[in-house]
């Protein structure tokens, strides 16, 4: 594995060297996937690409579609086993209809990702995998066929920004076992390994590259070894072969496909060969079994100068950059002369191993990427017009009301009696990212809460039409007379983004109205992981009283509070 | 080996070699968190080839602490 300490080093330094201007990838996850974002950037910014790395919070996909509307790029991973907790072992034992729910949920996400994100660029779409989690090659597992479906979905539906990124492919690369990451990931959620980033970080280069103006346009070719088993000037016309006679020479059959293949696809080929011009325009005349021909070559240079200077007149003649320029070779003196004086072509050298040579040309044409609307992608908009009932559906759900409206959003608001101590503690404990002041309370301290009668605890329970989420939401309140302290505001992840904190806090202002409260404190206390609710407060019209750097006061006259008039969420009151 | 440690520790905590005190650890430099951690543990291996295993990665979080079990590896 590369060095990864050096990699972080140089691409601390090349933030600093590179110049022009940013380019903005957001990563957007429901697992923790954060050790991709050096190993990204340092992979863009040694292709002179000034990537920037920056993650939505964890497991909040959904809103984070709607923040991040000035990025060049998104990337989504959104992994099947963690749809819900523990999904990847619980999937087995959930009935049709079960399975079917979360499926339909996910795709009602999904359109709502689609149309969320229309105005980025790039988005990068990872396909659904179950592969780390199933290792059957004749049963399929219920994790396996909910991938499949939604798989196929998104190859129906995606929008032509979207491009799928397949997991399988780097994960047979990687292999199971070294792309899953089995230290972090019971403790943290973190599924893959730094090896599996680095492969996924390479896979979708070329897409950066294209999108960036840096694509590679030209593959040049030498001739003797490379295009050819044997050398035209030693072995005679017809000593040479590329054909299916040795098992060598169908090995160069294979390769000239491959490369007609690719300039079928627009990619140009070029030919930079040490040999007598007459010999190697001989070649392409008289051996009826060669698949290109020099028509097929869009620049060749056949001379005895330097292989230097000759892929220096291609680069120039036809106006193309250096770095746009990829070469193969089979000498390794060659290979390197070219590495040391034009550092900017990607060069490859032919493998010893003949049997290698295949495969090692199948990666360097993936590095041939053009973006552009392909037939399909119009076919598939069509498909839309001609259903109508998707693209309704789509353009519905534009506003994020509508979308949380139909989802049918209940929330059950009930105030701590003492049946629920234990999760109310879990829940200050695992609760970072919309919890304002982070204190953490064992059982006992709960407890001793509800038993207090200047304290109150206020929790809730949310479900909508696909499921329930559980008890997610805590509030507790210390009274002072007629003065009502919030000691602690929490959400867990799963709930977020529908708007549910404003309802709860109507609910709540309403039952210390009836109380005879007249003020209310807060504090937001700032902690690396709660950030993004830094303005709540002030959304709420309270009044900062001061701010540094370890937190914000707040007070708030109760008739001054405005409700929210949220109608689209249904909250029952548990008493 | 303390020198390369801080070397490491400056890296991926992204700080200046001359920030990285003897006794720096997640209580006094703020940027050290659970995903800093992480990277630590994949720097930790690759500067010094070892393998540190799940029940360990939690006692990296000095520079003695680490040196001692990079000594335990048989690492000078």
């Amino acid at each position: 594995m590369k060095n990864y300490v050096e990699i972080l080093k140089i691409n601390a330094e090349l933030i600093k060297s590179l110049s022009g201007r940013d380019f903005k990838i957001v990563v957007l996850s429901n697992i923790i996937v954060n050790q991709l974002k050096e190993i990204l950037e340092y992979s863009l910014r040694v292709e002179g690409i000034k990537a920037i790395v920056t993650f939505g919070t964890y497991n909040n996909i959904l809103q984070d579609t709607l923040k991040y509307e000035d990025a060049d790029a998104v990337i989504l991973f959104w992994e099947a086993f963690n749809f819900e907790d523990g999904f990847f072992y619980k999937a087995e034992t959930i009935d049709n209809k079960g399975i079917e729910g979360v499926i339909n949920q996910i795709k009602s996400e999904i359109d709502f990702v689609f149309v969320n994100l229309k105005s980025i660029p790039i988005v990068l779409f990872n396909t659904f995998s179950s592969t780390l989690f199933g290792t059957s090659a004749i049963q399929k597992s219920t994790l396996e066929s909910c991938c499949l479906e939604l798989n196929k979905y998104l190859e129906t539906t995606r929008p032509s920004n979207n491009y799928l990124v397949n997991l399988e492919t780097i994960l047979s690369t990687v292999s199971r076992e070294k792309a899953f990451n089995k230290k972090f990931f019971f403790s943290s959620k973190m599924l893959y390994t730094v090896e599996f980033f680095f492969e996924y970080a390479y896979s979708v280069l070329p897409i950066f590259r294209a999108i960036t103006g840096k694509s590679k346009k030209i593959l040049v070719f030498d001739c003797d070894n490379t295009l050819w088993k044997g050398i035209v000037g030693e072995d005679g016309i017809n000593g040479i072969d590329m054909t299916s006679k040795t098992t060598d020479g169908i090995v160069f059959q294979e390769i000239q496909y491959l490369a007609l293949a690719l300039k079928n696809k627009g990619v140009l080929l070029g030919i930079c060969s040490k040999n007598n011009q007459e010999d190697v325009f001989e070649v392409f005349e008289k051996r009826q079994e060669m698949i290109l021909t020099l028509e097929d070559f869009a620049i060749c240079k056949i001379n005895w100068s330097d292989k230097v200077s000759n892929l220096s007149s291609i680069a120039k003649e036809l106006n193309i950059g250096l770095d746009s320029l990829i070469y193969i070779d089979d000498s390794e003196f060659e290979i390197n002369f070219i590495k040391e004086n034009l550092s900017e072509v990607k060069t490859f050298l032919v493998p010893q191993m003949l049997a290698d040579y295949p495969m090692l040309f199948r990666k360097i044409s993936s590095e041939f990427f053009t973006l552009k609307i392909t037939e399909e992608d119009l076919k598939r908009s069509q498909m839309y017009h001609e259903q109508g009932i998707r693209e309704n559906i789509r353009s519905k759900y534009v506003a994020i009301n509508d979308y949380l409206k139909s989802l049918h959003i209940k929330v059950l608001i009930e105030k701590e009696m003492g049946n629920n101590i234990d999760r109310i503690s879990q829940l200050t404990y695992k609760t970072n990212q919309f919890n304002f002041t982070t204190y953490r309370y064992s059982e006992n301290q709960i407890f001793k809460f509800v038993n207090d009668k200047q304290s109150l605890i206020y929790s809730f329970s949310v479900s909508d039409k696909y499921g329930e989420y559980g008890r997610t939401g805590v509030m507790i309140i210390k009274l002072f007379g007629n003065n009502a302290h919030i000691d602690t505001f929490l959400m867990s992840c799963r709930i977020l983004g529908r708007k549910i904190e404003f309802v709860f806090f109507d609910f709540i202002m309403s039952e210390l109205k009836k109380l005879g409260i007249y003020n209310i404190n807060a504090n937001y206390i700032r902690t690396l992981k709660n950030n993004q609710i830094e303005f709540f407060y002030e959304e709420l019209g309270f009044t900062l009283l001061d701010s540094n750097e370890i937190k914000k006061t707040y007070k708030l006259e109760l008739k001054n509070y405005k409700y929210s008039g949220i109608s689209y969420l249904e909250v029952i009151d548990g008493r | 080996m303390e020198d390369r440690i801080k070397k490491v520790l400056a890296i991926v905590l992204e700080k200046e070699l001359n920030e990285i005190k003897n006794d720096c650890s997640p209580e006094t430099i703020e940027e050290w968190d659970s995903l800093k951690q992480m990277n630590l543990i994949v720097a930790v291996e690759s500067e010094f080839a070892v393998e540190i295993n799940e029940n360990e990665i939690l006692e990296l979080t000095s520079i003695p602490a680490i040196a001692a079990i990079l000594k335990a590896k048989g690492i000078q």
